[in-house]
């Protein structure tokens, strides 16, 4: 901002009670969805539970021409396995992954998640598939997912592919989605025999996003060379962090408190809000954030691995 | 931009409606059909007072785009006094001072009535964790759990 | 409460049952037929002349009606000063001032228009901290000042950003610092706060065909909306009807000036159509006053016996860009600077300074709670310095009742209260329970803060009540305070049911209101509206006690001495046969003969405080012997808390507090002091508005924006985040001229907790925090700073064991 030059700019709206002008469609099968998308691409938003898409709207960051509505397609509503892996649909919604069996059995990490995830009337809504489409990087299913290696399934009517959730995420609510396509779901390889999941997400207050939020899988502890850890986190950076480097870390024979320490320097390294002292989302302080990489990584591996809980 | 017919059924009553899409569910209670217990705040999804029960779960009715809502049933404190009766958790809202401004109680009244009808023995953990979702600036909440643990309770001894 | 007394004292339920059953009506919810809808558009730049306003896309938007700018409407209006724009007119002040108004047919429409108003902006140098405000080449945010009308108690400094400074002087400082054996010295600093009532700010206005202006509207008070309308419009008093529906929250937020003037004027422009502006929980944070943030410089010395002997402090309000109420909270804070003890030397000097933030105004607490948080650390850490008992030292200290002076030489009244006792309560109630938390890295600290109150009020500051008897015996009650939830309305009832012992339920006080319909009251602000309500109504009911007795002396034809009150009806002392009822006196008692005795019962009541008087400006001393607040409420408060040491996180077990007054509803009172109590923790330990101050975020937002204007950023107390356990006392203490005895105490309820929880935290760790909130990344980064050993302790137990 120059001082002393006049410009012309739009005044501020600082908020709106009704959305902009566009047309909705409820679609029932995905067909029809994939239909509108080839059609309408970038000026059709698909939509599952709107509790970001409704924000955005009123805040006047986007101005959708058309708004597909796919809470009604039966099969992005799935969770299944087939033996190998386990398919998520797009349009799961968080109190499903609370519910779910599979999911708690399997994908423990991924149920905490969702048990941390904003309230009770947000969770009936709220879909697994609008939680990556909108690429935060406070995203609680984010971490879950990049421990347990999903991958993003795409459609569209030339077809489908997957894309790792490493390279779907790509920025702040930006993704590596092509305007003609729509997550369908996720597919999740089981997690290794034995291996121990978990989230763990700090707060500040009853109802808040993550200020940091930690995923752990932890499989074959006691044998470096077979021991898998994986780490991811959120809201340390821009997007969603898978922490590859602890793949590494943690096959080295050393004492495993030096190995955590190893992994948590790592993790602290990835940090990248670097704007201000609060961060961009203004949670908490650059300082207090590195803090919580090292208490929240320390705590959920000894949870992991002993059994024993701290925090 | 046209609008779209719908049907909803608002506390017991079908009616047929028709919607703009860029309206919420929150405008078509308050502002079509004169239904002012249900009120605004931050329509951004964080307060919670918008907060009606459609198809029986809470939800907020300022994120729920109108014709999305097309089928469902909404019940909201309109409906909670039946032939002049008004509801259990009604009830011990006023015994417990459960309410201030008044401006949240709706929410709270019908958070109240999910809890009573879907965990019947609820701790004041469990209540605490579903009223969550919604913001009180007067009470501090106490009195509303108290409520809510009575209403419970008079369930539970069949009272009516 | 003594049992003697059959309504008031007891746990009567809340009369505004339509709350619960449906049907309450707020400003929020009322609708005119033919209504139009306004929607403000806000500046995108702290500081900056406006060139021109380009709406010609808005009014092509179907359903629009018109676009004001601030050139149509070029006069000021202002509460204690007259410095706000009605909408920005030549400069906008802050980011969001509002710079334009859309009037349509429909929200959607006058939204939808919105987004299509063009302005051309100069910016300007901004200061973002009153720091910067106050440095010599600091942007001058009011350049005319000097013409601002004010009101004569408060004193602007043109030429500067200074809106306010208050003085007070007494004793000789520097000679009793000199002879301190312990002084503390410190710096505070408490953020600007949201009041985040739940219904945000909403007003309907019509002007009808003789000219009369209505309006419907969220406020606190109906009829200092009406003063303030009248004053700032020049529109005359009975052309001026201020309708008051239940308002959803206010807490000082909607005391002041509000923005009711908008829709009038554009209702007048508009041939007196009603025009309804309704914000949105964000707007609300820009478009209403928020409260001031405080820096706070404080000094305070005592003896090695224990005597406070000297204070000093300079307090600065970060007043935004208007200053409303906040210049009169200058003046509070530091009239009342010492707390409730009594200290014979103080120098104090406390200032409201202009930045361009959003604007700034009253706040649940008036001052005390900022006052408290920065006097009551200091009081705790000279305790500690001296090696005596925090509580003790308080005790040594406190005002005693009919012989202490205060900061600004009022002798308070022998009845005026007990400040000790509480103080003595609340350590015994913390003291009951002595568990150790069984994790080696969380530690328990208890902490104790002591408080006063009184209502900061104009000396003239009235009320005044009717008492109607309806036909049928049932009775209507007219005040004119503001129904917000506090539950004045249900405690007045009580009040006229015991006077005229007559069952509630056959007692109205509407909670609904026109300023053409009810008598006057000044303000709902202070705790004083049960005080001042009820005085008020307690004399009315005598008055109709004494139609109803005249009118049976002269049916019985015995002299008046001869009848008594009781229960609904006068009797003849000794013959209880010889009666007459309330439902038969109530248009004048028709005798066998037709003749008709008295007429319609009509009782008026009113209550002024007694002897209020005003400062001296250079030395802040009373003028002449007399009281600054009719009542003083006095309490402590006191934490039991968890500090995770691992994550900084805070858990308050237990807060207690008490209270010296009578309470005359214990479910309402209840529900002030739990709410009052998460209310204040939550502040000490989440609230803040937070500014880019350092510019760190230059390119990221916009500058000078708030930046956290919603309840994600915002955080307010949810349901599980309220303490394990809140207990709480009324000690009963009575005040002889108070209605029952009883005090205010919606505010104080909110004082104690940020000193309380920041005295447990050294109790606990050793670690002194002056800054609020409390969050944990700031209580981590204290421990680094402080006891550093203690975070180091804590992580050994992260260890893994393999
Ligand atoms: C008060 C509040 C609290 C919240 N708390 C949390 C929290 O604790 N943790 C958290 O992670 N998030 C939180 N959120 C954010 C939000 O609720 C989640 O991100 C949620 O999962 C979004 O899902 P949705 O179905 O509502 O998405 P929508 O709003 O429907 O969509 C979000 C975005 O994803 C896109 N999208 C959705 N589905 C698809 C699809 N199938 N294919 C392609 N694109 C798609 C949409 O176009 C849109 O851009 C909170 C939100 C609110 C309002
Ligand atoms: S208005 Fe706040 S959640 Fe709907
Ligand atoms: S009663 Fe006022 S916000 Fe809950």
């Amino acid at each position: 901002m120059s001082v002393g030059n006049t410009r012309k700019e739009s005044a501020v709206v600082l908020w709106r009670e009704y959305f902009p002008r566009y047309e909705y469609f409820k679609v029932s099968s995905l067909e029809e969805a994939l239909k509108l998308k080839a059609e309408y691409g970038e000026n059709a938003y698909i939509g599952a539970g709107f509790t970001c898409l409704t924000r955005r709207m009123r805040a006047g960051k986007i101005f959708p021409k058309y708004i597909i509505d796919i809470k009604g397609v039966e099969e992005l509503k799935k969770i299944e396995s087939n033996g190998d892996e386990i398919f998520i649909g797009s349009a799961v919604t968080f109190h499903e992954l609370k519910a779910n069996s599979l999911i708690a059995e399997h994908l423990p990490a991924l149920r905490d998640a969702a048990l941390g995830y904003g309230d009770l009337e947000l969770s009936y809504r709220a879909t697994i598939g609008g939680n990556i489409g909108n690429a935060s990087p406070q995203a609680d299913s984010a971490a879950p997912l990049l421990v347990y290696r999903a991958r993003v399934v795409l459609k569209s009517l030339s077809g489908e592919r997957e894309l790792p959730l490493e390279e779907f995420i790509v920025g702040v609510n930006k993704t590596a989605i092509k305007p003609d396509e729509i997550i369908t779901g996720f597919r999740i390889p089981h997690p290794p025999a034995g291996s121990k999941s978990g989230y763990l997400k700090f707060k500040r207050s009853a109802e808040d996003r993550a200020v940091v939020g930690i995923a752990a899988l932890v499989a074959n502890i006691k044998e470096p060379s077979q021991r898998t850890v994986r780490l991811a986190y959120v809201s340390i950076a821009k997007t969603p962090v898978y922490l590859r480097e602890a793949e590494e870390i943690f096959k080295k024979d050393e004492p495993i408190n030096k190995l955590i320490n190893e992994a948590v320097e790592a993790a602290q390294s990835k940090y990248d809000m670097p704007v201000g002292k609060r961060g961009i989302d203004l949670r908490a302080t650059k300082e207090y954030r590195l803090h919580l990489i090292k208490i929240g990584t320390k705590a959920l591996l000894k949870k992991l691995i002993e059994g024993v809980e701290v925090l | 931009m046209k609008p779209v017919r719908i049907t909803l059924t608002v506390n017991g009553i079908k009616r047929e409606l028709d919607v703009m899409p860029n309206e919420s569910l929150l405008h078509v209670l308050r502002d079509r059909l004169h239904i002012i217990s249900v009120k605004g705040n931050c329509f951004r999804g964080e307060c919670g007072i918008c907060t009606v029960l459609m198809n029986g779960r809470p939800v907020k009715s300022c994120q729920v785009l109108a014709p999305e809502a097309d089928g469902s049933e909404i019940v909201t404190l309109e409906g909670l006094v039946k032939n002049g009766e008004p509801s259990l958790v009604q009830k011990a809202f006023l015994e417990e001072f459960g309410y201030q401004c008044g401006f949240c109680t709706s929410a709270f009244v019908l958070l109240g009535e999910w809890i009573i009808n879907n965990i019947p023995n609820p701790t004041e953990e469990q209540i605490k964790e579903v009223l969550n979702a919604v913001v009180c600036r007067c009470t501090g909440y106490q009195q509303i759990i108290k409520a809510i643990m009575k209403a419970a309770q008079w369930k539970r001894e069949g009272k009516s | 409460m003594p049992d003697s007394y059959k309504y008031v004292g007891s746990k009567v339920q809340r009369i505004d049952k339509d709350k619960v059953l449906g049907g309450a009506e707020f400003a929020y919810d009322f609708e005119l037929p033919g209504m139009l809808w306004a929607k403000l558009v806000g500046s995108p730049y702290p500081h900056a002349k406006i060139v021109s306003v380009d709406y010609s896309d808005a009014l092509k938007v179907p359903g629009v009606v018109a676009v004001f700018t601030g050139e149509d409407f070029p006069f000021k209006v202002g509460l204690y000063a007259a410095d706000r724009d009605v909408l920005a007119r030549k400069k906008a002040l802050y980011y969001g001032h509002p710079v334009a108004a859309v009037i349509a047919e429909s929200l959607d429409a006058a939204e939808e228009a919105a987004t299509k108003i063009q302005v051309e902006y100069e910016p300007l140098p901004y200061s973002l901290k009153v720091e910067d405000s106050l440095k010599p080449d600091a942007p001058i945010i009011h350049e005319e000042m000097h013409t601002y009308k004010h009101a004569v108690f408060i004193y602007p400094k043109p030429g500067t950003n200074i809106a306010h400074q208050t003085k007070v002087r007494k004793g000789n400082v520097e000679e009793a610092f000199s002879k301190a054996d312990v002084v503390v010295e410190k710096v505070y600093r408490e953020p600007l706060l949201s009041h985040y009532y739940l219904e945000p700010w909403t007003g309907i206005a019509r002007v009808r065909s003789d000219g009369t202006v209505e309006v419907w509207s969220s406020h606190q008070s109906p009829f200092a909306v009406r003063e303030l309308l009248s004053k700032s419009l020049s529109i005359p008093m009975n052309k001026l009807v201020v309708h008051h529906l239940y308002t959803g929250g206010g807490f000082g937020g909607k005391a002041g000036l509000l923005l009711e003037h908008l829709p009038i004027l554009f209702s007048k422009k508009l041939g007196g159509r009603p025009v309804k502006l309704r914000l949105t929980a964000r707007e609300n944070f820009f478009y209403m006053a928020q409260r001031a943030g405080y820096l706070i410089k404080m000094k305070t010395g005592a003896t090695k016996d224990g005597k406070l002997i000297a204070h000093w402090g300079e307090y600065y309000l970060d007043a935004g860009a208007y200053a409303d109420y906040t210049v009169n909270m200058a003046r509070a804070i530091g009239l009342t600077a010492t707390g409730p003890y009594e200290i014979p030397n103080i120098h104090v000097d406390s200032f409201a300074v202009y930045t361009n933030k959003v604007p700034t105004t009253a706040f649940r607490g008036f001052t005390m709670q900022e006052l408290h948080y920065a006097f009551e650390s200091q009081i705790d850490e000279l305790a500690h310095k001296l090696g005596m008992d925090p509580a003790e030292f308080r005790l040594l200290n406190v005002f005693k009742p009919g012989i202490s002076r205060t900061a600004i030489g009022e002798r308070l009244k022998e009845d005026a209260g007990d400040p000790a006792t509480p103080i003595k309560e609340v350590v015994k109630m913390l003291s009951e329970d002595d568990e150790k938390p069984k994790k080696p890295w969380i530690v328990r600290g208890k902490g104790i803060a002591a408080f006063w109150k009184g209502p900061f009020q104009p000396s003239s500051a009235a009320s005044s009540a009717i008492v109607k008897v309806n036909d049928d015996g049932t009775v209507d009650v007219l005040v004119g305070t503001g129904a917000m939830g506090q539950g004045t309305i249900t405690a007045l009832t009580q009040i006229v049911a015991e006077e005229l012992g007559i069952p509630p339920e056959i007692i109205r006080v509407s909670p609904h209101r026109s300023t053409d319909m009810v008598p006057y009251t000044w303000q709902t602000v202070g705790s004083r509206g049960l005080f001042s309500e009820g005085m008020s109504v307690i004399m009315a009911c005598e008055d109709l006690i004494e139609q109803v007795r005249e009118v049976a002396s002269i049916v019985f034809d015995v002299n008046k001495n001869m009848i008594e009150y009781s229960e609904g009806k006068a009797c003849v002392k000794g013959e209880p046969w010889h009666c007459i009822t309330l439902k038969e006196a109530a248009l004048g008692y028709m005798n066998p003969k037709g003749v008709t005795v008295g007429g319609p019962l009509i009782g008026r009541g009113y209550y002024v405080p007694p002897r209020n008087v005003l400062t001296d400006p250079e030395t802040g001393q009373v003028l002449e012997e007399g009281h600054l607040a009719p009542f003083y409420t006095f309490g402590a408060g006191g934490v039991e808390i968890e500090i995770n040491l691992l994550t900084g996180e805070i858990k308050v077990l237990k807060a207690v507090s008490v209270y010296d007054t009578p309470a005359v509803n214990p479910g309402l009172a209840e529900g002030q002091v739990v709410g009052g109590t998460v209310m204040g923790l939550n502040i000490a330990m989440r609230e803040r508005l937070i500014y880019d101050e350092e510019g760190e975020y230059k390119g990221v937002f916009p500058e000078g924006m708030l930046l956290n204007p919603c309840l994600t950023g915002y955080l307010l107390a949810r349901a599980s985040d309220i303490p394990e356990k809140i207990e709480f006392k009324f000690l009963g203490v009575k005040q002889k001229d108070a209605p029952f005895g009883a005090k205010g105490i919606a505010e104080l309820t909110m004082i104690p907790w940020p000193a309380a929880l920041a005295n447990a935290i050294y109790n606990a760790i050793g670690v002194r925090i002056t800054e609020l909130p409390i969050t944990p990344d700031k209580l981590i980064e204290e421990i680094r700073k402080q006891k550093p050993e203690l975070l180091e302790q804590a992580e050994k137990y992260l260890e893994v064991n393999l």
